[in-house]
Formats: C-alpha cells, sequence, structure tokens
C-alpha cells in the first residue's frame, strides 16, 4: 500500500505527456491500490475539468435534441467513481475493471495522456447516459472494491443473453438494417419512447406533433420493426 | 400487454446493438478499421443523427488542444463543436413519405429549393387520402446529416397559395385518370409516377442541350402546394406544373 504522505500533486503538464512522469504514474498505481490520497489527489484535477466536459454535453448534445442535460455535480461523481473503479458499459456486455488499469498497463504506439485518456472514458460514460445505461449505485461499487481492493484481479466480462461475438455482430448488422428502412418519425418515437424513456406526452412536446400521433407512430414502429427483424434475423437471435 | 412486451425487446435491441459500441467509435476515429466496417460505419451515421452526434463530440474533444501551462479550463471551448463533414450540418439529405424515401437534390435554378427526386404529385395525393382516412399513418420526415430530423404526419399540411386540393370524389377520378396518364414508368427510373408526354419534351429538350443545339430555358417556378408547420421549421411542398415533380422548402422559424 502507498504511504497516505505520499505528494501526488500534478501539474496541467503531468496530465498531458505521453509517456507519462513517474508521479502520474505513482498516482494511478496508488489510486488503483486504493490510496485516499491518490483518490482526493486525482478528484481534486479531473473533477473541475469533468465537469466542463459535461457542460459542453448538455450544450451541444443534450439540450440540442431536446432532453434533459447531466446534473454537472451528481454524473460528475458517478464518472469519477467508474472512471476510478470500472463497470463501464461497453455494448452488451459490462467490464468490471477500471479503465485506468489499462492505461497503466499499455504501452504501445497509441498510448494517450493520461488527461486524454481520461476524457476519452469521460465521454463515453455521458453517452451512456443517454441510453438511460444506469451507472451502478455508488455503495455497489465500493462493496465490490472492498471485497477485491485491488480491482485488478477481477476482469470479468459478462454477457449478457448468452450471446457470443458472431450473433452479435449478425444482430447489430439486422438491426442497423431494419433501422435504416424506417421512416426518421417512427426511429425518433422508438427512441425517445424506447431508449431514452421519455413519456408519450414528453415525446410529443419534444417532436412537435399531437400525442395522439405518436400513440399512432409508437404502434406502427414497434410492428414494423419487429417485423423486420423476424425478416432479417435468425429466429434464435431473436427475443419474440 | 404484448405490445409493451415487444417494445420493452426492441428497446433492448436499439440499446445494445443498434447504435454504435464505443470499440467501432474508437475504431473508426482512429482510422484502423478494415474499409468494410468503416463503410458499414459511415452508412450507420447517415442515418443516425444521435450517433453523429456523439461522434461530432468525441471527435472535436479529442482535437482540442490539450492544457498547457496557461490553467487547465481555459482550453475549453464549451461551444465550439466542428462538423464531421464541411457543410454537411445544413445538408438535408432525404425525405420520407410513409415507408419511402426520397434523396434530396440542390436546384441550381432556384436554390431555396430541393428538388424530392423520384416523387409526383399524384403519388403525394394519394397517400394524403390514405392518411385522412387513417390518421397518423403516413408520418412525413426530412433527414439531415447529424441533426434531428424534422418530423412530421402529412395530415398537419395544409393547402397553400391557389392550391385547390381535389375532394374526395375529384380526387378518386383524378387518381384514375392519372393512373393512366403516368402509367409508363421507365424500369431505369424504378418506382413513380412518370408522364410519357413530359418525359419525352424533357428528354428531346436534354439532347437539344447536350449537343450544343439549343439553349436551356429557365423553367417556370414551382408552385406553392402544401404547408405545415413542424417543431422549429416551416415545411413547404411545391409542384412543377408541367412535369409534376414535388420539390421542398425548409426554413426555420425564428419564434418571437
Amino acid at each position: 500500500m502507498t504511504s497516505p504522505t505520499t505528494d501526488f500533486h500534478l501539474s496541467s503538464r503531468d496530465l498531458t505527456v505521453v509517456p507519462p512522469p513517474d508521479r502520474v504514474v505513482r498516482l494511478v498505481e496508488a489510486l488503483l491500490d486504493g490510496d485516499k490520497g491518490a483518490e482526493a489527489a486525482f478528484y481534486e484535477v479531473f473533477h473541475p475539468l469533468l465537469k466542463a466536459w459535461i457542460v459542453k454535453w448538455n450544450a451541444v448534445y443534450f439540450r440540442s435534441l431536446g432532453l434533459k442535460g447531466c446534473d454537472a455535480e451528481d454524473d460528475c461523481h458517478n464518472v469519477l467513481i467508474r472512471l476510478i473503479y470500472g463497470d463501464r458499459y461497453s455494448g452488451d456486455f459490462t467490464v468490471h475493471e477500471s479503465p485506468l488499469r489499462q492505461w497503466l498497463d499499455y504501452n504501445g504506439p497509441t498510448r494517450k495522456s493520461l488527461y486524454r485518456f481520461v476524457q476519452w472514458n469521460a465521454n463515453f460514460y455521458l453517452r451512456d447516459l443517454r441510453r438511460r445505461i444506469g451507472f451502478p449505485g455508488q455503495a455497489e461499487v465500493l462493496s465490490r472494491r472492498e471485497g477485491n481492493p485491488s480491482g485488478a484481479a477481477e476482469t470479468a466480462i459478462e454477457k449478457e443473453g448468452g450471446l457470443t461475438e458472431e450473433e452479435r455482430f449478425q444482430l447489430r448488422r439486422c438491426s442497423r438494417k431494419c433501422w435504416r428502412k424506417m421512416n426518421p418519425s417512427h426511429r425518433e418515437v422508438l427512441e425517445s419512447v424506447g431508449v431514452m424513456g421519455l413519456s408519450q406526452s414528453e415525446t410529443a412536446r419534444r417532436l412537435g406533433v399531437s400525442e395522439a400521433t405518436i400513440s399512432r407512430w409508437l404502434r406502427d414502429a414497434t410492428k414494423k420493426f419487429r417485423e423486420c427483424l423476424e425478416e432479417n434475423c435468425p429466429e434464435e437471435l431473436l427475443p419474440f | 400487454m404484448k405490445m409493451n412486451k415487444d417494445l420493452e425487446n426492441i428497446a433492448k435491441i436499439l440499446r445494445d446493438h443498434l447504435h454504435l459500441t464505443a470499440q467501432e467509435v474508437e475504431g473508426f476515429l482512429a482510422g484502423s478499421l478494415d474499409s468494410e466496417s468503416t463503410r458499414v460505419i459511415e452508412e450507420h451515421l447517415h442515418r443516425c443523427h444521435l450517433c453523429a452526434k456523439e461522434v461530432e463530440i468525441i471527435r472535436e474533444m479529442d482535437s482540442e488542444p490539450e492544457p498547457g501551462s496557461g490553467g487547465l479550463l481555459r482550453m475549453l471551448d464549451f461551444r465550439k463543436v466542428l462538423p464531421l463533414e464541411k457543410g454537411a450540418r445544413k445538408q438535408y439529405t432525404r425525405f420520407w413519405l410513409g415507408d419511402a424515401d426520397y434523396p434530396l437534390t440542390m436546384m441550381k435554378e432556384y436554390p431555396d429549393l430541393l428538388e424530392v427526386e423520384g416523387l409526383y404529385l399524384p403519388k403525394l395525393l394519394e397517400l394524403r387520402r390514405e392518411e385522412r382516412n387513417d390518421p397518423g399513418s403516413v408520418p412525413i420526415a426530412v433527414e439531415a446529416y447529424g441533426r434531428q430530423p424534422i418530423v412530421a404526419s402529412l395530415s398537419s399540411f395544409e393547402a397553400a397559395g391557389d392550391f385547390q386540393e381535389p375532394s374526395e370524389d375529384e380526387q378518386w377520378r383524378g387518381a384514375k385518370v392519372a393512373d393512366e396518364r403516368f402509367r409508363f414508368v421507365p424500369p431505369v427510373l424504378g418506382v413513380g409516377y412518370f408522364s410519357p408526354s413530359s418525359d419525352v419534351l424533357r428528354m428531346a429538350e436534354r439532347l437539344k442541350v447536350l449537343s450544343g443545339k439549343g439553349k436551356r430555358k429557365k423553367r417556370p417556378k414551382p408552385k406553392l402546394i402544401l404547408r405545415c408547420r413542424a417543431k422549429d421549421h416551416d415545411v413547404e411542398l411545391f409542384h412543377d406544373e408541367l412535369s409534376h415533380e414535388i420539390f421542398l422548402k425548409v426554413g426555420r422559424r425564428k419564434e418571437a
């Protein structure tokens, strides 16, 4: 365990240098080892940056789509927790390991600075928010961490629905094919109600049409998308 | 309820399989994918404004200068996001009428209008009739690269200008006449209505222009026939009386 008295102070330049200077590597190692001082230093550096990134996502993404923006404080905290402890949702499986472990272990030609790496991952966490892919509760993450303080040994990748990589690829291909064939009005309704979880009246306000129209579009869209999937996808991959 | 269960299952498929995965975005932006995967992703980005916007923000943030000695926050510009393709932001690409989509092309003569390629008045009127009998059955959408599409129902369009929409009975008779007049569909043009007489005239005109013997006349401006107030936009449909082609005009509304 790293000494709690270690000085983890970083300059702006330290964050952007590739390969990272020793003190950055020490900070990340200590962070992954559960050092509270390292965690505090990491928060101190990345909290304001992350808040600024959230402001940007809200301005150019969430609000422009007529969606509620992220909460700068709560979501900032959630993203930092996920960065430190893992659980980034990726496609249809969940990676439990902290992405910082990969950053620490990777020494190839495309190595990013700590700043870029954190920014890159934060972008994907923020993107997940739109899809209502919930972050695990902090308590859940912390309890897992207590059971396995380093987090490193736990590299489980859980597959959902028991699909192989090839099957996921197939499902992706046919769902995209069907999506392309749908009228964008139907796509918007499925996305708003099904994926973003908006109510029909919220969707009506977002799209500027009546609730009755939304209801009709939703019915048609569901029917058409299902029919298209049944026509194009192997039966065993579909939940219908 | 069956409907809700279907929607639930579809939502799960959309969340997990439709949109670009983190690996795809990463590979796409890094340029490390093979040409087939890149093509598939580009195709998805052209149809999915959500993924296009996400990729745009991620790419933009990744290309921002890293913080230097001048302070971290100063380096961040909260509003500036560059489009994926220069000039692509404002470009409307396709017009959807029910399940059919038509490419939109710019007109040289009338730059404010977009030609709805392959859509002709009889088809539009036929679908108007369908929508009147079964409201909500014919959604309209105007797709634009990387932007939320403009959506409306066909019944929300009102007759405009001096266009008089045929009554149900007239339209039925009109459709029959139109059906006979427009029966000829050149195979190369695919499905659609086409007037043989106007086709021959235009073909002759094109041949004259191509051989340098004729000077192309400026075509009369198509007439406004239908107008709709979508959420933030005014959408207008125009009709060329000679060819029966349909044209589109989209204007962003400035609310007081």
